[in-house]
């Protein structure tokens, strides 16, 4: 029987080449889609459970107590070790501290590391990686010691086993590389490529600087464990805060956070891991691809059952020869999965066409060969059934519905049964795809908004080079003459943070209040409010020629004064937390959007002193003209700066933008979804619109005979789907006003909620279901009419 | 075999009521061959399809096989007919994606015959129906008169105890035609009973009784004295 229906499923297929190939192409989008967001899925689950021991390894957290949903992975340096000290259940500790890109050098070879990081001599008691080279007990003995990842072994000195080679960091220590670990079997959030040993952290409780983890005993109740951590580190902050006279404003909940859920779990937290996971990224794809299967599965509702008068015989004759429903039901389910699974095939072949743009917009390196891995294969089977049962359920229902004597009788359902269903159908698909197009167009429209207004600070033609040395600060700050010099440059400064970076805060009190104040602080030189392009709209900037300038002076921007009532601004009272004396202010700037725009405005503090943030940043101001011939100025002119470094640069516009980058992909996976679901829809568009016009041949026959012209009678066929359209654009109103405004709330600057988009959505959806019908329309309407009305 | 007391059917839609049969009584015994004729829109098939159990009357009774099957669910007439009845319709009703062969055998795939037994019985009718070098072919490459000999093969091919033909000659040439009376008639001789629908004296007369239909009621049942075999 199965053979039966087998043999009848392939030769309906080669029989309408043109709806097989709609069915099945567009089952094999969908099925694509779904299998990489398998992969995907696969891979985001796939974190930390291939460590030994990782059910048992936590993440210390500090969350906050009003903002529970917020909180930092970064956590003070006596932390670690103070609770293996003090916590029984606690077997191990250990903390990092990033020292972010460095050089290393040996004697052939000077590479920069991306991923470079101080840990004490207990991390790999605490995180046990296999080693490939050394072993975990004596890799990290004493402060010279350096463990590198297998390929950053490889890189810098080659294939040999390097155990006992030395390299200097940054031209100035110099390390002895002890062990190298083994490549890793599986993912993990941990991606550092050097560990070089160190045991000199921040003693303070009240600063934060250092990634803690620790290893706990099997079994042990970690929600018992926060509380005690909370316990003992908030005694040592309040402590530390009695003996500089204050008290803390609020106290942090500590918690422990689970290695294996770090990974998908750490968007809230500011700093997690370089390569942060997103569940929410998991259910926008899971979406997409539902959303793009089930404009697929329509298709072959839709097709199936505009085309059943041709199957109706088929039926009605089974049904005489003694096929009860169910197994005409069974036949019909059969059918559609195994198109199903043709679709299957297809899919991987253009999974792997995609790869690449998925991997682009995903950020991740999946590889094609991971489907056939663990339990994706039978996931895609699952797929594949339940596609072709969703897609074929509705189809063998009606089909089954036909009773012999309907079917035999001659008097078949000229496809006005099931119709309304159709229509049904063919709205919620381009409900969905109109939908989409809406919050593409908004998803677009929020990212430009955001590149071209106003930052309140000139951010073009600024050219940005970091220095990885103290020796450079020095060196820059002696030859800025020389530097300003270089045919094109205009003025060039030093700070600690630039605009887009993450901008810290520190304590800062005022002489009216007892409790210290957190507010974003960043140290320049006298040249940033220039280079910058920074407004000052009272007193005076920083001066190099008033050295007490350098200690006492600060500069604040509007907001600061607004948020702090400060009445008088120049020259009232201000200081850091941990500072004797108070200074003042002796400037007001205005705002200008430090953070980017995806945060509101907030208070900002300049300070001009040297000994609090490492001032390793320049910022170049250049003149438009010539810009290749004055970057190899700077890039020669900088070997006397830092010699022994390759000179990097990037442009501040570029990095500004790079924080949308997140955005951008977000409207780009979008964007490809949305030209998937638009291709799907139009193609069974096409698909129905041939059918249509084929049923009613005969009519536009007789109505040509009469006198019709070939444009009424076009215009005859498109009314009838402009008209689906219309209703799937109304009622996708709704549905993309809610979708793209709550994407929009995330944003402290939105885009102007407009008609436009609305308006350009649901007219592309009309153009594109004219073009489609047109075209099916027009071929019917030159027909000769003899031919129809002869054909019945 | 059949026996029907005062059988109605009443077609209605949303304003016409339309009686195609109007207190039916008929009685046919095993091994008959029974014509039914009448002009169009007389009832004709109408009776058949609730004869051969795939349409419900509206009133009266049915007696099929001593059981009284008026009220049957489709589940019940599917059960029956496909043991009992084969059909054979004007326009042949073969399935155009089957090959002569696929079609013959398609009712003992819902008998359940084992695959071993299917292929003997295929290929024996092909063969008797002199149809066997054609048992790869697809309908659409049969002569009118070919695809009528496959479509009796496969009425025949569960070995029924009755054959329903809708004017099995209707859409052949006399020569064509002949040949499936000829078929019919031996079949019968077989032991089959014969229902069929006929426009054509000449072929009614290849049965042993005449029922003539008009405006859904019997007005005349006869004899055949004068047989063609």
């Amino acid at each position: 029987m199965f053979k039966n229906y087998f043999k009848i499923a392939v030769r309906n297929l080669f029989k309408n080449k043109l709806y097989s190939f709609i069915n099945i192409f567009g089952l094999s989008i969908g099925i694509a889609m779904a299998l990489l967001i398998m992969l995907y899925v696969q891979h985001e689950t796939s974190f930390e459970t291939w460590i030994p021991d990782s059910e048992n390894i936590y993440r210390v957290n500090r969350q906050w107590k009003k903002d529970a949903d917020r909180g930092s992975a970064i956590t003070p340096g006596p932390l670690a070790p103070t609770l293996v000290e003090e916590l029984p259940g606690v077997v191990a500790s250990t903390r990092i501290y990033d020292l972010g890109e460095s050089l290393l050098s040996t004697d052939q070879k000077s590479l920069y590391f991306e991923k470079v990081v101080y840990v004490d001599s207990l991390f790999f008691n605490t995180i046990p990686f296999d080693f490939k080279y050394g072993t975990r007990e004596s890799s990290l003995m004493d402060i010279t010691s350096a463990v590198l990842t297998k390929q950053a072994a490889e890189k810098i000195f080659d294939e040999e086993n390097p155990v006992g080679k030395t390299f200097k960091l940054n031209g100035e220590e110099e390390y002895v590389v002890k062990g190298v670990l083994a490549s890793p079997k599986g993912n993990t959030h941990i991606q550092h490529e050097i560990y070089l040993m160190s045991n000199q952290y921040s003693p303070y409780w009240t600063g934060n600087n250092v990634v803690s983890y620790v290893r706990l005993l099997p079994n042990v109740n970690t929600a018992d464990l926060d509380e005690k951590i909370s316990a003992i580190a908030d005694n040592y902050i309040k402590k530390e805060y009695a003996t500089f006279g204050e008290t803390p404003r609020s106290l942090p909940l500590w918690k422990l956070q689970s290695l294996e859920t770090i990974h998908l779990n750490s968007k809230h937290l500011g700093y997690s891991s370089i390569q942060s996971g997103d569940k929410k990224r998991i259910s926008i794809f899971t979406f997409l691809a539902i959303i793009i299967l089930g404009i697929a599965c329509i298709n072959y509702m839709n097709l199936s059952t505009a085309r059943a008068t041709k199957r109706a015989l088929e039926v009605g004759i089974r049904k005489v020869s003694g096929a009860t429903r169910m197994q005409t039901v069974s036949q019909f389910l059969i059918e559609a999965v195994l198109q199903s699974s043709i679709a299957l095939f297809i899919a991987i072949l253009l999974a792997e066409m995609a790869l690449p743009f998925f991997n682009e917009i995903t950020g991740r390196d999946l590889s094609v060969i991971n489907m056939f891995n663990g339990i994706l294969p039978l996931g895609l089977i699952s797929i594949v059934f339940l596609v072709g049962i969703l897609a074929g359920s509705y189809p063998s229902i009606f089909l089954s519905r036909f009773t012999p004597v309907d079917t035999l009788k001659g008097a078949l359902l000229k496809g006005k049964s099931g119709s309304r269903m159709r229509k049904g159908l063919v709205v919620t698909q381009f409900t969905m795809t109109i939908a989409l197009i809406i919050l593409v167009t908004f998803v677009f429209r929020q990212v430009n908004h955001m590149l071209n207004q106003d930052l309140g600070f000139n951010k073009d033609q600024i050219v940005v080079i970091s220095c990885n040395t103290d020796a450079g600060i020095e060196n820059v700050t002696k030859f800025k003459d020389q530097i300003t010099q270089i045919p094109g440059v205009i003025s060039i400064t030093q700070a600690g943070r630039l605009p887009g970076e993450f901008t810290p805060n520190y304590g800062v009190r005022f002489p009216e209040t007892e409790e210290g104040e957190y507010i974003n602080t960043t140290f320049v030189d006298a040249d940033y409010a220039e280079t910058m392009g920074v407004e000052l709209v009272e007193g005076r900037f920083f001066d190099a020629s008033i050295s007490s300038d350098t200690v006492t002076a600060f500069i604040v921007n509007q907001q600061l004064v607004k948020d702090y009532n400060l009445e008088n601004p120049i020259g009232a009272k201000i200081k850091f937390s941990f500072d004797e004396n108070f200074g003042e202010i002796i400037g007001v700037i205005k705002d200008f959007h430090y953070e980017g725009l995806e945060s509101t405005l907030s208070p900002l503090l300049l300070s001009s002193r040297k000994d609090m943030d490492w001032i390793n940043k320049n910022a170049i101001k250049i003149s438009g003209a010539n810009v290749s011939e004055t970057i190899s100025g700077i890039e020669a002119f900088w070997k006397n700066i830092e010699p022994e470094h390759p000179v990097r640069y990037t442009f501040l516009d570029e990095d500004f933008a790079a924080q949308y980058d997140d955005h951008r992909r977000f409207g780009k996976t979008i964007g490809y979804a949305t030209f998937l679901s638009i291709l799907i829809a139009v193609m069974g568009l096409f698909g129905l619109a041939s059918y249509t016009a084929e049923q009613r041949k005969k009519e536009l026959g007789i109505r040509k005979v009469l006198g019709a012209s070939i444009n009424s009678l076009m215009n005859l066929l498109v009314k009838d789907f402009v008209k689906l359209v219309l209703i799937a654009g109304l009622l996708a109103f709704p549905i993309g006003y809610f979708l793209s405004n709550n994407w929009l709330k995330d944003f402290a600057y939105q885009t102007s909620m407009s008609i436009t988009p609305f308006l350009v959505s649901i007219l592309s959806a009309i153009a594109i279901a004219v073009v489609t019908v047109g075209l099916q329309a027009y071929k019917a309407s030159i027909a000769n009419p003899v031919d129809s009305i002869k054909s019945e | 075999m059949i026996r029907t007391s005062n059988l109605q059917k009443i077609y209605r839609t949303e304003e016409v009521e339309t009686t195609a049969l109007n207190n039916v009584n008929i009685t046919i015994n095993e091994g008959e061959f029974v014509s039914i004729m009448g002009p169009s829109g007389c009832g004709k098939t109408t009776l058949m399809n609730i004869l051969g159990l795939i349409d419900n009357p509206s009133g009266g009774e049915y007696h099929f096989l001593e059981e009284e099957v008026a009220g049957y669910s489709e589940r019940q007439r599917s059960n029956l007919r496909k043991h009992n009845i084969g059909f054979i319709f004007q326009s042949f009703n073969l399935i155009d994606e089957l090959s002569v062969y696929e079609n013959v055998e398609l009712p003992m795939l819902y008998t359940k015959v084992p695959s071993k037994e299917r292929k003997e019985r295929v290929e024996k009718l092909l063969e008797d129906m002199n149809m066997m070098h054609r048992k790869n072919h697809f309908p659409q490459q049969l002569s009118g008169g070919q695809q009528q000999r496959v479509a009796v093969a496969r009425a025949i091919v569960n070995n029924p105890k009755l054959i329903l033909a809708d004017e099995p000659t209707g859409n052949l040439d006399s020569s064509n035609g002949d040949d499936v009376m000829q078929l019919l008639a031996s079949l019968n001789q077989a032991g089959t009973t014969i229902i069929m629908v006929t426009h054509s004296p000449y072929c009614a007369e290849f049965g042993n009784r005449i029922i003539r239909l008009l405006d859904g009621q019997v007005v005349k049942e006869n004899m055949v004295t004068k047989h063609h075999v």
